[in-house]
């Protein structure tokens, strides 16, 4: 300020630079009312309805709650300690683990594989409409499908018996340790073609230089896949990979409906279980902890691809 | 392209043919690869289309995959499907919910976008942070919260409270869009007109909204497909009929067995899917700028 | 153009929220999660209208309506009328304070000669009468007379033994005998309170109070039974997606289930008395007392509900004569008025049967013993019905017990 002071010689009559400082302030006072305006409603939305509820969340998982009247008195950590102790928590927790372990690798990799196939092949647009047609279902219809293209005499089974393989025909939805693979078939049959097209736009958008170098060099196809196309792709593929692991195992729609006869429900995923212990069994706070679990998974992971998202940036 | 001249002797002309010849090769092999692997992508929708056009004693009978013998059927199982899902009020809950959600949504949002882009005013950053931080909550979170204050408020089982949730949940994401987007913009623009004197309002709604047709065009279906297809809120926020959406509709005539079979299921479902699909299909490169958007 | 159509969009939205609002005027709605019975009600329904009722009835799947009704009354926003269920269920929600007691309504039903103290006993709670029936369902052993014919078998089988050889029988025919699932997840229950009341009676009462414990030898014996009976393939695959259908296709030529489910087999195609019959399931030994399971599932009305003419005066016609004879006849169930038909000859003859000899009504499992036991137990008995042996009923009986004996921990 007193540089300013220094720097202007005043013409005579025009306002004292007290008066335009004032003035000054009361239009960045005025903007900043505006500014609030324009936002207020956007605020107010999230902070209703999406904030105060994870506020909320937080809150239950540390009280007990009775099932015909409310919560009634804070419990401190006590159903965390019920969380540790549950076989159902833990099978629900391995099942959830196995979704965000596949989701890791298989979507990005099928859809990479999917959109190097499709570049340049005859008829791109129709396939990549065809693998991207799933997605436009939502995920309670693909389940009501796959729920009978699994059944007892469903595609599946009588796919394998026709080719002679019906040994290997099974109750997928019924079997512990086939309903969740099935459900992830299913889960990635939907989701491929959305990573198939977020990557080839990746792709496109590749800068041809170095790959018109290499090919110059005399490097091979798979060398320059490797070596040069790889590298440049890594951060659509982080994109990719957080989309479709933050996908996968907060999924509930699918494996809801596609769960429906499964022996033990509860179990297969933490999101049915957080659903099934609060709205069918009645365990409100104790489903809230279920919730918060999830958070710390699903916040955890975006972190750390963010982070290494922002590492590759750096470098 | 390196602009250097050849010298024709110098060139292997059966090189090249071989090299071509290997070239189509691989060209229908890969052809021929991608069409297999769609067949087995479709599959389950021919599987579903053939499904609605047998009876029930049909479907139980023989192959899942042979042919229909007759189309009659169909007519029964739409019928079926359409009274017992109560798909009627289901399809005009879900276009209600889609239209007034995802409208409301992308038009708070664009709001929200001008005031951080156009106007000057400290603390920017929190305010985008906090709306931003709506995305990064597993939706499981609202879930309890909202279905207890909903209840307390009388509000579960109300089309009015399934409206302004779906606005809530669609507003983080395009807010992000449309701030990169706006800030793309040139000012002059809106600065001419600011020196004449127009309100801010007026500035976005007679400059930056105009402008800004195209991606919020875009946003709005990917939001309106996503409260289309979502399940879990309208499963927990109504229950009755009434405020009922198609897809939890969907999901109760399949959970209630005995008198309905797959085929009038599979016929609900494919009803219930046709305006998103049909949506998707006539607005394909749309969708597929919003996955642009997705990916920035 | 944009313009026009943000305007049309808005206006289209608008309209729709009104023409919504305007459309819901108040009919009597009675909300529940039996929507298989969906021509019963609406038989209902048209027959209340020729008596100026409105009505009403509203489906949901069963997950979803316990969650609603549970938070409904946690909110004080509950419907006025809906079904639930007898035994425990009942009493948590009479617990709540919320539900109308109906005694002067049967008191008044009782003096009329329409019904008999006897059959208000399910939905009685502490002392007051909390539910008018949708049925008082007795669960039998359906059998498959071309089946039994089939296989030479002449009569239903009176004993165990009989019952073991008829099974026998079948088998050898390539039929079989049991037609068995876990359809919609609730069904595992079914065998073994089935299995437990015909092995030991006293027994199973004292586990539904919590003085038994799922790893004592009773439970053991049922488990052993019931894998015998996989190992030996008496029982259908439980992975059905059609249980009653799978019946009425001959999948299996004996159907233990609440007397409820005649009418869903009948759509099969079976028609009752004349191509299948029913037997009470007989005693492992044959000294013990004779018992029969009964489900009592209620319509129960809140107190709101009770201050409503509307709910009141629907309440007292859905316990007349009318309201029952098209009750019997679609979905075909008899809910105990005396002067209504009776829906068909099964329920006629195991009546009889039930009545000579003075057998005793049991609660079901489902409603006698905590659902928070319940849902976690059945959950386990599917799973051994998925894959039986041995190890898998330890397993199962094991985690059953942790729950269990937490839970009466807790409270007792």
């Amino acid at each position: 300020m007193t540089q300013h002071r220094q720097a202007f010689a005043l013409p005579p009559g025009a306002p004292s630079i007290d008066q335009m400082i004032a003035a000054e302030r009361r239009r960045a006072r005025k903007r900043l009312w505006t500014g609030l305006a324009f936002m207020a409603p956007a605020i107010a939305f999230v902070a209703i309805f999406l904030l105060l509820p994870v506020v909320f969340n937080l809150y239950a998982s540390l009280t007990q709650w009775a099932k015909f009247s409310g919560l009634n008195q804070f419990a401190g950590l006590a159903n965390y300690q019920r969380l540790a102790s549950s076989p159902k928590f833990f099978d629900a927790t391995l099942n959830t683990m196995i979704w965000v372990a596949v989701s890791f690798v298989l979507p990005a990799t099928i859809g990479l594989s999917l959109a190097m196939l499709l570049r340049g092949v005859k008829g791109e647009e129709t396939f990549k409409s065809i693998f991207f047609l799933p997605r436009m279902f939502s995920a309670t219809a693909v389940g009501v499908i796959w729920y009978y293209v699994y059944a007892g005499d469903g595609i599946v089974n009588s796919g394998l018996r026709a080719i002679g393989l019906g040994d290997l025909a099974s109750r997928w939805l019924y079997e512990s340790h086939l309903a969740t693979p099935a459900m992830i078939v299913t889960h990635i049959w939907q989701q491929v073609g959305l990573m198939m097209v977020l990557l080839l736009i990746g792709l496109n958008a590749l800068p041809s230089e170095p790959m018109e170098a290499a090919k110059v060099d005399g490097a091979s196809r798979s060398q320059i896949f490797r070596h040069i196309v790889l590298p440049l792709l890594m951060p659509t593929l982080i994109m990719v990979t957080t989309v479709s692991v933050l996908a996968g195992f907060t999924s509930f729609d699918l494996v809801w409906v596609m769960g429906r006869d499964f022996p033990n429900r509860s179990t297969l995923t933490l999101s049915v279980n957080q659903y099934w212990e609060s709205f069918r069994a009645g365990s409100w706070a104790y489903g809230a902890a279920i919730a918060v679990v999830l958070g710390i998974i699903a916040m955890s992971i975006s972190w750390s691809l963010g982070a290494l998202q922002h590492r590759l940036d750096k470098r | 392209m390196s602009a250097t001249t050849f010298d024709l002797a110098t060139l292997d002309f059966d090189a090249i043919a071989r090299r071509n010849d290997q070239a189509r090769t691989q060209r229908i092999l890969l052809f021929a690869i991608t069409a297999i692997l769609a067949l087995a992508w479709v599959t389950p929708f021919y599987y579903l289309a053939i499904s609605i056009f047998k009876s029930n004693a049909e479907y139980g009978l023989g192959n899942p995959l042979a042919l229909p013998t007759s189309i009659t059927p169909v007519f029964e199982n739409i019928a079926e499907a359409w009274s017992k899902a109560k798909m009627g009020s289901g399809m005009l809950n879900s276009l209600l919910y889609g239209l007034v959600g995802g409208g409301a949504a992308i038009f708070i949002a664009a709001l929200a976008s001008y005031g951080l882009t156009r106007i000057e005013f400290p603390g920017k950053g929190f305010w985008f942070m906090l709306i931003f931080s709506g995305t990064i909550f597993p939706l499981q979170m609202y879930l309890i919260p909202l279905f207890m204050g909903y209840n307390k408020l009388g509000m579960t089982n109300s089309r009015i409270g399934m409206m302004l949730f779906y606005t809530a949940v669609c507003i983080p994401f395009p807010v992000l869009v449309l701030r990169n987007y706006m800030a793309g913009l040139p000012r002059e623009m809106d600065e001419a007109a600011r020196i004449d004197g127009c309100s801010e309002f007026r500035i976005f709604r007679s400059i930056i909204l105009p402008n800004c047709w195209a991606p919020m065009a875009t946003l709005f279906l990917i939001q309106f497909t996503w409260i289309w297809n979502d399940l879990i809120f309208s499963m927990v926020l109504t229950s009755r009929e009434d405020a009922r959406s198609l897809m939890n509709g969907l999901m109760v005539l399949q959970g209630s067995y005995a008198n309905t079979t797959p085929n009038v299921v599979m016929t609900a479902t494919l009803l219930a899917s046709l305006p998103s699909v049909a949506l998707f299909l006539l607005l394909r490169k749309h969708f597929m700028n919003g996955l642009k958007l997705q990916s920035l | 153009m944009q313009k026009k159509l943000t305007k049309l969009l808005a206006a289209m939205a608008l309209g729709m929220t009104f023409t919504a609002t305007a459309a819901s005027a108040d009919p009597v709605t009675v909300f529940h999660d039996k929507p298989f019975y969906q021509s019963g009600w609406d038989g209902l329904t048209a027959t209340a209208k020729e008596d100026g009722i409105d009505l009403n009835f509203s489906a949901y799947a069963t997950d979803q309506f316990q969650a609603y009704i549970q938070s409904s009354l946690m909110s004080g926003e509950a419907p006025q009328a809906f079904t639930w269920w007898n035994g425990t269920k009942l009493k948590e929600i009479v617990d709540s304070g919320q539900l109308a007691p109906l005694d002067d309504l049967w008191a008044k039903k009782i003096a009329s000669g329409e019904y008999d103290a006897s059959s208000a006993a399910p939905f009685t709670v502490d002392g007051h009468i909390y539910g008018m029936p949708t049925g008082l369902n007795r669960w039998v052993v359906f059998y498959n007379k071309a089946l039994f014919e089939k296989a030479g078998i002449a009569n239903p089988p009176a004993t165990w033994e009989e019952l073991i050889a008829a099974a026998d029988k079948l088998k050898a025919a390539g039929i079989t005998p049991f037609n068995a699932s876990i359809q919609d997840g609730w069904r595992g229950f079914v065998w073994f309170q089935e299995l437990l009341l015909r092995t030991n009676p006293e027994a199973y009462a004292l586990l539904n109070q919590g003085k038994l414990k799922y790893t004592d030898e009773p439970v053991k014996n049922v488990f052993k039974i019931w894998n015998d009976f996989y190992a030996k393939g008496y029982f259908t695959d439980p992975a059905s997606q059609e249980e009653p259908l799978d019946f009425a296709r001959g999948k299996g030529a004996m159907y233990l289930f609440g007397d409820w489910v005649i009418g869903l087999v009948e759509k099969g195609g079976m028609k009752a008395g004349t191509d299948f019959g029913a037997f009470i399931m007989p005693n492992v030994d044959p000294s013990l007392s004779n018992n029969v399971i009964v489900e009592g599932a209620p319509i129960v009305i809140t107190k709101a509900g009770l201050e409503n003419p509307d709910v009141v005066k629907f309440a007292d016609w859905y316990m007349s004569e009318k309201a029952m004879n098209s009750w019997a006849t679609d979905p075909g169930l008899y809910a105990g008025n005396l002067k209504a038909k009776t829906p068909n000859t099964i329920i006629t003859d195991i009546a009889k049967i039930a009545a000579d000899g003075k057998y005793n009504s049991v609660t079901r499992y489902w409603e006698a013993s905590p659902s928070e036991i319940v849902l976690p137990a059945v959950e386990e008995f599917n799973r051994f019905m998925t894959n039986p042996s041995p190890e898998a009923a330890d397993k199962a009986m094991a985690n059953i017990e942790a729950i269990a004996s937490q839970y009466w921990a807790n409270h007792q």
